[in-house]
Order: C-alpha cells, then sequence, then structure tokens
C-alpha cells in the first residue's frame, strides 16, 4: 500500500484522489459509464501478421474452438497476461459472430 | 450539520423506505432536512419529491441525480442549508458509496432478517472504515433490523440480532427495529409518512423512537468528537 501524504482533510480533490486510489486497490468500480470515443476519434489501429509452427497453430484452433473464443482473443490474452497494454476494446469482436452462435 | 447515511452493498433492505421515514420524522420534528438521492434508481429523488408536496410547512427538500461527480459538493452545499443532511446510497459497492460515506457523520445499515443480509451488513461496514480511513476519521456507523416482524420475533430474527453483535461487536444495533408496517409501504405511493397519516398510530411511534436512537448517537459522537 502506497504512503498516504497529509493533506487538508476539508478539500473535497484530496478526498476525491484518497477514494480513487483505495477503490483502484480494492477493486471497487465506478458507477459512472466511461466516455465511449467515437469510431473516427479511436487510436490508430495497426496490422501484425506472425508466422507460427503448425504445432502451436493447431494448439491454439484446438483451444479456440473449445473455449469459443477467436485465435487473436487467445493471443490478444496472452499479451495482457504477459503484461502488455491490451485494452478491453481490443477483444472487441470484428463484426463476425462468435462461434457456435449460428441458430439452427 | 450532520449527515445521515443509509447504506448498504444489498439493495432490497429498505434503505430508502428507513431514509424517507426518518428524514421526514426529522422533518416533522422542526428540522430542516435535506435528502439527496445518490441511487441510480432514483426512488428517493421521486417520492421525496412527492413527500416535500405532502410536508407543506415543514422544511424538507429532496434532491436527486446525485452522481459520482457531484456528491462531495452536494453534500457540501445540503450541510450549508439544512440541520440534518439524509444520503441514499446506490445498493452496491461502489466509488459513489465510498465518496458518499466519507462525507456521513453517521451510517445507518439496514439489515433484514437473513443470513445474506448479515453478509452483505458486514461488506458494507468494510467500505465504511475504508471511506474512514481515506477521510481521516472515524465514521459512526449502526446496523437497523429492518422489515422487522411485527407480532412475534421469529428464529431468523433472533438468530440476525445475535450474529450481528458476535461478528460486528463495536457496530451497535438501534434498539428499535423498523417494524414491517404497511404505513412505511403505503408511503412509497402517497409520500405521506406515517405521522401525516396516523399521528398516534404504532409506525409513527416505531419512527420516532427510530429518530431518538439516531439523534442520542449523533449527540454521542459530537461529545467523543470534542
Amino acid at each position: 500500500m502506497s504512503k498516504k501524504i497529509v493533506l487538508p482533510l476539508d478539500d473535497d480533490d484530496v478526498l476525491e484522489r484518497r477514494i480513487n486510489e483505495t477503490a483502484k486497490q480494492q477493486g471497487i468500480p465506478s458507477l459512472t459509464p466511461a466516455p465511449v470515443v467515437p469510431p473516427g476519434q479511436a487510436e490508430p489501429r495497426r496490422p501484425i501478421k506472425v508466422e507460427v509452427s503448425d504445432m502451436l497453430f493447431q494448439a491454439l484452433t484446438v483451444a479456440a474452438a473449445q473455449q469459443r473464443v477467436t485465435k487473436r482473443f487467445l493471443i490478444l490474452s496472452a499479451l495482457r497476461n504477459a503484461g502488455y497494454p491490451v485494452d478491453a476494446e481490443d477483444f472487441l469482436e470484428d463484426g463476425r459472430r462468435v462461434r457456435g452462435s449460428r441458430k439452427t | 450539520m450532520p449527515v445521515i447515511t443509509l447504506a448498504s452493498v444489498k439493495g432490497g433492505v429498505g434503505k430508502t423506505s428507513a431514509l424517507l421515514s426518518l428524514a421526514s420524522d426529522f422533518a416533522l420534528s422542526n428540522n430542516s432536512v435535506t435528502v439527496l438521492d445518490a441511487d441510480p434508481n432514483g426512488h428517493a429523488g421521486r417520492i421525496g419529491a412527492k413527500m416535500a408536496k405532502r410536508l407543506d410547512g415543514a422544511s424538507f427538500t429532496a434532491i436527486g441525480g446525485i452522481t459520482e461527480a457531484n456528491i462531495l459538493s452536494g453534500i457540501k452545499a445540503a450541510r450549508a442549508a439544512a440541520e440534518y443532511v439524509f444520503v441514499d446510497l446506490p445498493g452496491v459497492s461502489s466509488k459513489l458509496t465510498l465518496l458518499g460515506l466519507a462525507r456521513s457523520d453517521l451510517v445507518i445499515v439496514p439489515v433484514q432478517a437473513s443470513e445474506m443480509d448479515i453478509h452483505d451488513a458486514l461488506q458494507t461496514v468494510e467500505n465504511v472504515r475504508q471511506a474512514g480511513e481515506a477521510a481521516d476519521k472515524v465514521i459512526m456507523t449502526c446496523f437497523l433490523l429492518s422489515r422487522w416482524p411485527v407480532t412475534i420475533e421469529s428464529r431468523a430474527a433472533k438468530e440476525t440480532r445475535k450474529r450481528l453483535t458476535a461478528k460486528a461487536p463495536d457496530v451497535p444495533v438501534l434498539q428499535t427495529p423498523l417494524m414491517d408496517r404497511t404505513a412505511f409501504k403505503e408511503m412509497t405511493f402517497n409520500g405521506a409518512p406515517p405521522r401525516l397519516v396516523e399521528p398516534g398510530g404504532n409506525a409513527a411511534a416505531n419512527i420516532a423512537a427510530i429518530r431518538r436512537e439516531v439523534q442520542a448517537l449523533l449527540g454521542a459522537g459530537m461529545e467523543d468528537a470534542q
């Protein structure tokens, strides 16, 4: 836990900052929805293509099928778990249907 | 001017009913009262507006639309304007909840006779502690037994009292429960508090007894702070 700074207590800004810190540490959510960034104003995105071994490709295919997610999702999850800055929006599907969601 | 907050991280515990009953009783006892509704459901603001019309002559104001962005300034303004400020917080643990708790002088946690209510009441007390730590103060907290059986105290009710005392010995349980009475339910339809509908009735006596306990707690709290 970070060291607390002693500041004037009647200051709403100070209290808000401390509450923000407490909420973040305790995983307490905000009820204010995050602002939606219009598509035109979103950060620029760039494609990346990686060649992998047949064995890794198959392993990803099987895991994606079992979890009903895309390979892209698995790769981004692994990158996020490794500490890379992957935002929640990066996981959004590109419009294709989720596996297995087609009505029979 | 004291800020009295009704809080529970569990919804449906009778938080808003208790708040409106109590706030109106303070107003009818010649105190100026402001109700701040920070619950996104907006019930206290909506019913409080009806109540303000019913309480014509008493100083009672209900303000809705309190959010993370304006709760601190809203409480500050209400404190300057009224003798008692009542805050209705969301029935969930949130940043808004912590902000409201941090500016409270007394937090009342309603608890119904159920294990789920006890569990979440204890979580609420933990949120009060966290908010107090952020505000560098100890926030007075008490439990209010809510929608309590009128005729006979059930086994579940007795067990609830017992567990609250055992698990949170530092948090007092108000002696007077908020009884499960029709008058409190009707109040949510017409905005008329029990003391207005039937001044000598059981519901009016019930809420008056709770008000006196709350005033005694606030008095003791103010003395401790000096």
